[in-house]
């Protein structure tokens, strides 16, 4: 189906960003509302597309294909790189996380007033490169968005962040490039060992492909190619795919963030602006757990089995070591920062079960943390914006004077500790059930697993209490500025909370999609 | 109607409630919310009341809910007698508390966010037996849960409150997990969650993963697991500190959550999982019941709150009703539910209107005297009381019979020499000393004192029976006072909302409303749809009352001598006063946790002493070792600063290669290319061309290659 629809998911706010590029500063008003309009847009083709969506079907589809590069390498083969893009129900998933919270970062963007056009401009690139990233169905064309992506997020971090932005941005960018270097690696070694059979036996040459839908097929292996399952090459002492699956999953871990390559994460979210916290939590992080769903265990299926207990054991250590931290910070960013490396932990548990069970309850805990985080940075975006100050000790009784916003901080806070009927509890519960019910895992995983549901109660309670209840009282006087919510911080909680509870209740809106992908892992 | 539909519209109009009584601004409006909120119940009963009994078959129908993969797991309701009459219970319990809060909230600002809360509980609380499998189960078990977080915290400026719904809401949590993990491993199990399909025949005999476990040794484990969360939310030992804690929230809301209905949740749940639980894994159950019902008892009698001493007994109550689970007698268990929740609501909310009455003073020491002033909560108390001591006449009384009939015959099936024969003595114990506490709260609250506290104090230990005789004469007195026609008439129109509420659920705690025979449990209509058993002991009831008449003897003496104590400002000494400390402080347990649990936390009294003196972060304030701040450390002092020193590794090694670059290799070259210049220079002179410059292009390349040979190998 050439429809153009998915294309028009990149091609749509890249023209847009360009467009504010080119307007005039006499314009300045109208940035905003462009870029909102995109938004809008982005939200109406994903609806479309989740109507087109065949749930029973396997495989990407809305497929769109050109040729774009054909590199000849010598007289026998050739390295084709095209622009593929399509979804299944990972994608597509993912895709709707991203355009509600593209879509709710543009609307808290309206209280950015420094450089907007700069600002919107970058802001709209990053939209055009996530989507990207999740829609490509090429390597080649996967890994270009995922490198585009970090240079917007530097600008917007480094330009619009706290006092400490320099440190914070150049400390994300060289994280994040370490696992692009890895990733990059892994990609050259896949495409050069498989093989396009239908394109070969056309131009009568080797080609090289970076399809996902070849790459993910071991019968296209060349024999003899460094990554053929019967390749004995070692790297370092390992066996060829071990050593990529590994490349992968550290490369992935650290956008996940896994620890122990996490403390990126803390310090970006501290210094960055609300949206581009948002954005950050919501979707970046997702790509991770993407990657090595769709890449590393999609790739390489035959290693990964063996890698569970792996896999699982450094999810368990990121959510008790993110949780425990969590428990000591003093920064309301910085808390829900580790919150998220807490909760992003119950992805790899559930990925390193290996099972559907596991895998449907990552991605479910991918897009309920995509959105439960963003509810979590907006409500510390809300503070900071009234009163310049985030220290979780400096607020107290704030229940009294914003009652509208303590519903919505409780909405957020109990749909993160996992409370049944909003969408945290499904992902918790349903990775760390496949984590059980994984042969390949030691019960005392998932066991341990579940103090991080008790953690997670700990630090959000303890934080709901120690800011919202008793008398109200604040360390300087804020209480001029404390308003409850405004109109468009309603309009933005309440989308996101009303999609918590939307999906908490009826989780299968989002099983349906995703199980036909899911078991074709198995 | 359908089944269907009416507990579609039962369970909708509860939500509705909820909603629209949460978003509420109006002031008019909102003192109507509690009225809004009784017509919901009413309207609810109405419906749950077209619900027909299943005698034999039971009702069930199931909704997907979700599937993964081949894992398929439906929202399930399912209707058996279990439910069924806790589906009416938790609704007219509501009713009455609903009532009784209408006029002891009436002047709170938040009395709408109080009844929507109620809504909510009372929804989830149907939720909760309405479901037909574990996860679902579990789903409304935390929301219940969360309810109560919201109202234990329900004045949430009181410090107090908060700590005690965090408190709730946590050691829940800890129950949780240990039940999250429970449904895990039945599902191992079984394969499924779902209640009837816990059957021998579903074993999976590969369950893995527990090498050291025959099939039913794993599901003894499983059990245990599941009795983890029902200790928790029944306040069985370990985990039951937390309950008279929860007394902190408004006093109704304490009558229908923490007394009546969502405490027997735990209990509730082990009913539904009767079948599978294991002779070993019930053997546990009945004993941890057994001593959590007499330590509770015992640190019931050394309480001065009107609220914790029905706290403590709250969870002596709830042992009484997991012991019977443990030892397999469902039915009985189920029975002393369902007459505790009345009786205890009942009771709850008598203290509700004392406290009202005696303007939110809740040390029953400064009480007393009320029997002439509030005559009504009075009699109501007396019924309930005696409900929950057990004797004749009550409903208390047929309950306890058949849950000590049961105690006996298990503790002495297997002979006298046994452990099982602990559970037995245990309850014995428990309902000695629930006599013992009823009678003394019973004299400090309601009975008459002396103007002059001391000169009767003197005295009083001499004239105890004279006190027993008048006080009771008094009792007569107040009764015949309302007997004549007008009277009744005066005192009917006299009722306030507390009275009837109160009353409502007293003439509950009687025994007609579950049998034609005060005296024979046998009778009761309510266990003839259980399994029984049939064995019988006579002698039961004889000795509880034999036991009842001793404690009042005590009791009664014991609590003129502590209010004599009191007045005068004596206290004891030595190791009289040791025990006290210990039983009033519930053995310390709630200690060992708050000294456990800020293992886990960053203590915040230091973090701001050291804003407070502008010290420097690092200065080792407290000394005591914290878990998290240890993680915190690592995190500062390892991961991280192990990637600052890279970089600065890096960094530095990159000031040294750009100072070789400018230096050596740049100097180098120059000085080569200038040699070459020179060269050049001369050769120019000798011949024409550019010679010079692809001469010194190869240098470049040959020493490029030099250094990238040197750096890589």
């Amino acid at each position: 189906m050439q429809s153009g629809l998915l294309s028009s998911l990149i091609i749509l706010p890249l023209i847009a960003s360009i467009v504010i590029l080119l307007l005039p500063e006499s314009y300045k008003g109208s940035y905003r509302w462009i870029a909102l309009i995109v938004q809008i847009l982005l939200l109406i083709n994903t609806g479309t597309l989740i109507g087109g969506f065949e749930a029973n079907h396997t495989g990407y589809q809305f497929l769109e294909h050109f040729e774009w590069i054909r590199l000849t390498l010598g007289k026998t083969s050739i390295l084709s790189i095209d622009y593929i893009v399509g979804i299944d129900g990972l994608s597509l998933s993912m895709v709707a996380l991203s355009v509600v919270v593209f879509f709710v970062a543009n609307i808290s963007s309206f209280s950015i007033n420094k450089k907007e056009k700069a600002y919107y401009s970058l802001f709209l690139l990053l939209t055009a490169s996530v989507i990207g990233c999740f829609i490509a169905v090429d390597f080649f064309l996967f890994f270009i968005f995922f490198e585009f992506m970090l240079l917007p997020m530097y600008f917007l971090i480094g330009i619009w962040g706290g006092p400490n932005k320099a440190y914070a941005s150049l400390k994300f960018i060289i994280y994040t490039l370490v696992g692009s270097v890895m990733i990059l690696v892994v990609m050259i070694a896949l495409a050069m060992s498989n093989v396009d059979e239908f394109f070969t036996s056309e131009y009568k040459r080797t080609v090289f492909s970076f399809d996902f839908r070849i790459l993910s097929d071991q019968a296209n292996l060349l024999k003899g190619s460094l990554l053929n399952i019967e390749n004995p090459i070692k790297i370092f002492g390992v066996h060829a795919r071990d050593f990529m699956f590994i490349l992968l999953f550290i490369g992935f871990g650290i956008k996940l963030p896994m620890v122990p390559f996490h403390t990126w994460l803390p310090d970006a979210h501290v210094e960055a602006p609300t949206p581009i916290s948002v954005v950050l939590a919501g979707i970046l992080l997702k790509i991770g757990g993407y990657g090595l769903i769709r890449i590393a265990y999609g790739f390489f299926p035959d290693i990964a089995i063996n890698y569970g207990l792996l896999i699982s054991i450094m999810g368990l250590i990121s959510i008790l070591y993110g949780g425990f931290n969590a428990l000591a910070q003093k920064d309301l960013k910085k808390l829900i920062a580790y919150s998220s490396v807490s909760h992003m932990g119950f992805v790899l548990l559930g990925i390193g079960a290996f099972n559907v069970e596991g895998f449907n309850g990552a991605i479910f805990q991918m897009f309920s943390h995509g959105l439960l985080s963003s509810m979590l940075f907006l409500i510390a975006g809300v503070l900071y914006e009234r009163t310049k100050n985030r220290e979780i000790e400096n607020f107290k009784g704030l229940a009294k004077i914003m009652p509208i916003f303590t519903l919505m901080v409780a909405i957020a806070f109990f749909g993160s500790l996992g409370l049944p009927s909003l969408s945290g509890f499904i992902g918790e519960f349903f990775t760390l059930f496949g984590s059980f019910q994984a042969t390949t895992v030691p019960k005392v995983i998932p066991i341990l697993g579940v103090l991080g549901i008790v953690l997670s109660a700990i630090y959000l309670l303890w934080t709901f209490q120690k800011m919202f209840f008793g008398e109200f009282w604040t360390k300087e006087d804020f209480k001029n500025n404390l308003d409850d919510l405004n109109q468009k911080e309603i309009i933005m909680l309440g989308i996101l909370s009303a999609l918590t509870m939307l999906f908490g209740i009826f989780p299968n809106i989002l099983f349906d999609l995703l199980n036909p992908t899911v078991i074709q892992f198995f | 109607m359908n089944p269907e539909s009416i507990i579609f519209y039962n369970l909708f109009i509860y939500l509705v409630g909820f909603v629209l009584l949460l978003s509420l601004n109006n002031s008019v409006l909102k003192q109507l919310s509690g009225w809004i909120s009784i017509v919901i119940s009413v309207l609810g009963i109405i419906f749950s009341s077209s619900l027909q009994v299943p005698s034999t078959e039971n009702f069930s129908i199931s909704y997907n809910w979700l599937h993964l993969g081949d894992t398929r797991i439906n929202f399930k309701i399912l209707i058996d007698n279990q439910t069924y009459f806790m589906y009416i219970l938790v609704q007219i319990i509501a009713f009455f508390v609903k009532l009784f809060s209408t006029k002891y909230l009436e002047h709170d600002d938040g009395i709408n966010r109080y009844f929507a809360f109620l809504n909510l509980f009372v929804f989830s609380m149907l939720g909760l037996v309405l479901a037909g499998n574990l996860l679902q189960l579990y789903l409304f078990w935390e929301l219940v849960g969360f309810c109560s977080y919201l109202l234990i915290g329900f004045w949430y400026t009181k410090k107090s409150a908060n700590s005690a719904a965090i408190k709730a809401f946590l050691i829940n949590r800890m129950g949780d997990a240990f039940l999250m993990v429970g449904i895990f491993i039945l599902f191992l199990i079984y394969g499924n969650l779902d209640f009837d399909a816990f059957l021998p025949e579903n074993i999976n005999k590969t369950a893995f993963g527990f090498p050291f476990l025959s099939t039913e040794g794993l599901q003894t484990l499983a059990v245990l697991m599941v009795f983890g969360g029902v200790a928790a939310k029944s306040a069985q030992l370990p985990l039951q500190v937390w309950l008279p804690d929860a007394m902190e929230g408004p006093t109704p809301a304490s009558a229908l959550i923490h007394a009546a209905t969502m405490v027997v949740a735990g209990v509730f749940l082990l009913g539904r999982i009767s079948p599978i639980i294991t002779p070993d894994a019930g053997l546990v159950i009945a004993l941890i019941g057994g001593l959590t019902s007499v330590l509770a008892a015992i640190s019931a009698v050394f309480q001065y709150d009107i609220k914790k001493v029905l706290a403590y007994s709250t969870i002596s109550q709830l042992g009484f009703m997991v012991a019977g689970m443990g030892m397999g007698a469902v039915g009985a268990a189920f029975f002393h539910l369902t007459t505790h929740a009345f009786f205890k609501a009942g009771l709850f909310l008598c203290a509700g209107a004392v406290i009202n009455y005696v303007h939110h003073e809740q040390d029953m020491r400064k009480m007393g005297n009320l029997i002439l002033k509030i005559p009504v909560v009075f009699y109501a108390y007396l019924i309930c009381a005696a409900s929950l001591i057990g004797l004749p006449f009550t409903s208390g009384f047929l309950s306890k019979d058949s849950l000590l009939n049961a105690a006996v015959a298990f503790g002495t099936k297997d002979g006298f020499a046994n452990i099982k024969i602990l559970v037995p003595v245990m309850m014995g114990i428990t309902s000695f000393l629930t006599s013992f506490y009823m009678i003394r709260q019973l004299v400090m609250v309601f009975f008459q004192r002396q103007e002059s506290p001391v000169d009767k104090i003197i005295s009083s230990t001499k004239r105890t029976f004279d006190g027993v005789i008048k006080s009771f004469q008094d009792i007569l007195n107040a009764d015949n006072e309302s007997l004549g026609e007008e009277k009744v008439i005066n005192f009917v129109r006299n009722l306030g909302v507390f009275d009837i509420s109160v009353l409502g659920l007293a003439i509950c705690s009687t025994w007609f409303l579950f049998s034609s025979n005060p005296f024979s449990f046998e009778e009761v209509w309510f266990l003839e749809v259980f399994p029984k058993d049939d064995t019988h002991f006579s002698w039961i009831p004889l000795t509880v009352g034999f036991m009842f008449i001793v404690a009042l003897l005590i009791s009664y003496n014991a609590t003129y001598e502590e209010l004599r104590r009191y007045y005068l400002g004596e206290r004891k000494g030595g190791w009289q006063r040791k025990i006290f400390r210990i039983a009033k402080s519930h053995f310390y347990i709630d200690n060992f946790y708050k000294k456990t649990f800020f293992l886990l936390i960053k203590n915040n009294k230091s973090v701001d002493l050291k804003i407070a003196n502008n010290e420097i972060k690092d200065t080792p304030l407290t000394k005591s070792f914290e878990i998290s701040s240890f993680f915190q450390k690592i995190e500062s002092n390892y991961v991280d600063s192990l990637i600052k020193n890279i970089s600065s590794l890096v960094l530095s090694l990159s000031e040294y290669s750009s100072k070789i670059d400018d230096k050596i290799v740049d100097g180098l070259v120059l000085k080569i290319s200038f040699g070459l210049n020179n060269l050049g220079d001369k050769i120019r002179k000798s011949q024409s061309g550019q010679i010079q410059l692809y001469i010194l292009g190869m240098a470049i390349i040959i020493l490029f290659i030099v250094l990238v040979k040197i750096i890589i190998f």
